[in-house]
């Protein structure tokens, strides 16, 4: 019973263990995982989209600052050109001025104005183009700053640029360049006077950035020679769509600025700062909503996955539940196998020992018959002898009463040899055999030693041929040889000279052992009652028997796995011939 | 029971008793013959203060015939008391009986019997196994003892 339960119970652990395990187990490493992988690969998609969106803002600042700033050197670069107009030339009308001027300023977008002023000490009258009236001429040219810029283009000898102004008010930032001409002569140069170009950078801007398509860009430029105070120079705000962006006053300072660009250029001795920085808008192009959908995705792809172990574990479960039911229908059968076992064993038991009882019951009945049945015989036939062995009783008896007295002890004889016949039968079927090998040649010859007795007085030949050995008990099979043999000397008694074959014959692979005597024999008919127990067919006063011999004799051939025939021509002997199965006993 | 006899019959049968009686004496094997009629009975002659084995060697039988189905005690318990005393320890004790059962002859030799006679239901037999049995314990077996009559 103890090994039914453990490896039942041990599957069923295991399997309980196992669903509940893997799906826990799933879970966690489902969403651990899927939760890791997706933030990772938010995180790289928002640093690849940051980084793209600096690099596109790098690029757009980049051109734009470049064009800025290309378009402001040029103006600086050319202006040797209107320097040499005026050095190369002795005398420049205003005419020649104008025209010049106008053609110049053609050609570099953000000139205000352009003005001649003639060196200190000149009477001459500057020249302005666009025209202006001579208030407001002088009121310009004689500002601090210019006089301090000219002053120090004529000291360095080469263009200056003042701080930035305002002018027109304050919506309107101007720088003026102011470049010295000088005229060669002789050994020295001739300081003839200054031209003044009036520059609104923001509109040079403007003209530079009209090509490009401004978008989510502020630009400012900054003068920034002196470190302490950097002044506007030019603004261009972007052309950014402003309605749907959140303005706050003071964008541009208040804000800390998300992107931004700067280049530093030298214009004219001034050192100006480009900056272009990324406006909201500009931010709005970064396409933030990458990151998110990745999250969401790898967040649904979480979902899913916990899901599918969702359902392997419920699945699992199932199997559980599945592998609990069987493990109990099995349990169930088993018991009841068991509960059948159990009571096959108690029924068995009972038969056993019912049996046993019936065996004891026999044993004491064969034991009471052997002693209790005996006794008595005793009694009668030692009587009636006692009355025939003394002669002064005999003397009173006449012959018919001593023939009756015969009758009855030959009666009691018959009886006594008839009880231990049957008790020898009974007895057959409660023995266990012995399996050992039986020497046939010397238990023959041991049994025809027996039967001296019988033999005494008797012109008979027992003839014995060389009998191949078998298996089986020998006391047994020497009580099959008594009862032939005894046999065929007894029913040879009428013969004069009478003989007895004992001899083996191999008939189809099997070993017969036969008994041939020329007896008086038996009648054919009845061969199929020679075997029954009590079965005679001879009369008892011819020849005497109880009837038990052969029945003993097929009994013991029977359990040993034999048989036994009979054969025979009434006045010609009889054959009966046994065999015994070699191999298997009872 | 005073004079010293031949042969102890433990026999419980009166036919039986009679019939080997008359046999021993027209046999001339023996007239001097005690009979116990059970177990119990025996063992009191025998074993009693007073009894056979307390009067000396020449008191007790030369020959003892057994039955095994005796009432009260029976013969194996008879055969065991004899062999267990000293004094009766040699005497020659033939168990003569009805059964040819395995287990009685097996115990009657494992406790000491000198022999296992099974008596014969024909007469004629029977006279001649007691006469012969008679013959040769009496006659031709010499004694334990030196003992002769």
């Amino acid at each position: 019973m103890g090994t039914r339960n453990s490896p039942r119970d041990g599957d069923e652990r295991d399997v309980s263990a196992i669903a509940a395990h893997g799906s826990r187990r799933g879970w966690v490493i489902a969403c651990v995982v899927g939760a890791g992988l997706s933030v990772w690969a938010t995180l790289a998609v928002d640093a690849a989209e940051s980084n793209r969106h600096s690099q596109l803002f790098a690029l757009w600042a980049n051109e734009r600052a470049q064009l800025v700033t290309a378009q402001l050197e040029t103006i600086a670069a050319d202006v040797p050109t209107f320097q040499s107009f005026y050095e190369n030339s002795e005398t420049v009308t205003n005419d020649e001025f104008v025209r010049f001027a106008r053609d110049w300023t053609r050609r570099h977008p953000g000139i205000v104005r352009v003005a001649w002023m003639a060196a200190e000490g000149s009477a001459a009258t500057p020249f302005v183009e666009p025209a202006m009236d001579v208030e407001s001429r002088d009121a310009m040219l004689a500002r601090p700053e210019i006089s301090a810029a000219c002053a120090r283009a004529r000291e360095l000898g080469r263009p200056t640029c003042t701080t930035p102004m305002r002018e027109n008010g304050p919506s309107r930032v101007v720088v003026h360049l102011v470049a010295p001409v000088a005229v060669a002569q002789e050994e020295s140069a001739r300081h003839q006077g200054f031209i003044v170009v009036s520059l609104c950078p923001t509109d040079t801007i403007e003209a530079a950035l009209d090509r490009s398509i401004p978008v989510g860009l502020d630009m400012t430029v900054t003068d920034v020679s002196d470190s302490s105070t950097p002044l506007l120079v030019a603004e261009r705000p972007s052309n950014a769509p402003q309605s749907d962006v959140p303005r706050s006053a003071g964008r541009t300072t208040t804000r800390a600025p998300s992107l931004r660009h700067e280049t530093t250029i030298e214009f004219a001795d001034r050192l100006w700062r480009t900056t272009v920085d990324a406006t909201p808008y500009f931010d709005r192009l970064r396409r933030s909503w990458i990151a998110p959908s990745v999250l969401a995705g790898g967040a649904i792809l979480t979902g899913l996955l916990a899901l599918h172990l969702g359902s392997v574990a419920s699945r699992g479960r199932l199997v559980e539940r599945l592998v609990r039911q069987r493990t109990a229908q099995l349990e169930r059968a088993n018991a009841e196998l068991d509960e059948h076992r159990a009571l096959l064993e108690q029924r068995v038991a009972e038969r056993t020992r019912q049996l046993a009882d019936a065996n004891h019951e026999l044993e004491a009945f064969s034991y009471s018959v052997s002693h209790d049945l005996r006794a008595p015989l005793r009694a009668i036939d030692g009587f009636s002898g006692l009355l025939l062995a003394k002669t002064e009783t005999v003397e009173k008896l006449d012959s018919e009463a001593v023939r009756r007295l015969g009758v009855i002890r030959r009666n009691v004889r018959q009886m006594g040899q008839l009880i231990d016949d049957l008790l020898a039968f009974s007895k057959l079927s409660r023995v266990e055999l012995t399996h050992r090998e039986v020497d046939m040649n010397g238990l023959v010859r041991s049994c025809i030693d027996s039967l001296a007795h019988d033999r005494e007085g008797r012109n008979l030949e027992i003839r014995v041929h060389d009998l191949p050995s078998c298996h089986g008990d020998e006391s047994l099979l020497r009580e099959v040889w008594l009862n032939l043999l005894s046999n065929a000397i007894k029913y040879t008694r009428l013969v004069p000279f009478a003989h007895v074959d004992v001899r083996a014959e191999n008939v189809d692979g099997r070993t017969e052992y036969v008994v041939r005597d020329d007896g008086v024999g038996f009648d054919m008919r009845y061969v199929h009652k020679l075997f029954g127990v009590f079965q005679r067919l001879h009369r008892a006063e011819d020849y005497p028997g109880t009837g038990v011999g052969l029945a003993l004799v097929r009994r013991i051939v029977r359990r040993h796995g034999g048989d036994v025939s009979a054969n025979s021509e009434p006045g010609n002997g009889a054959t009966f011939r046994f065999w015994l199965d070699e191999v298997n006993h009872d | 029971m005073t004079e010293p006899f031949d042969i102890l019959l433990v026999e419980d049968n009166p036919d039986d008793v009679e019939l080997t009686l008359e046999t021993l004496r027209s046999n001339h094997i023996s007239n001097r013959v005690e009979v116990a009629r059970d177990g119990a009975d025996a063992i009191a002659m025998l074993f009693d203060p007073g009894g056979l084995a307390d009067r000396g060697r020449s008191a007790l039988p030369r020959l003892i015939l057994l039955d095994l189905k005796l009432p009260k005690v029976g013969g194996l318990e008879v055969l065991e008391r004899l062999r267990a005393d000293a004094r009766t320890r040699t005497i020659p004790v033939v168990v003569l009986t009805s059964s040819r059962e395995d287990p009685d002859v097996a115990a009657s030799y494992r406790l000491g019997a000198n022999s296992y006679i099974v008596k014969p239901v024909e007469f004629d037999r029977f006279i001649v196994t007691i006469r012969e049995l008679g013959f040769y314990w009496l006659i031709v077996n010499e004694p334990p003892d030196g003992r002769r009559h």
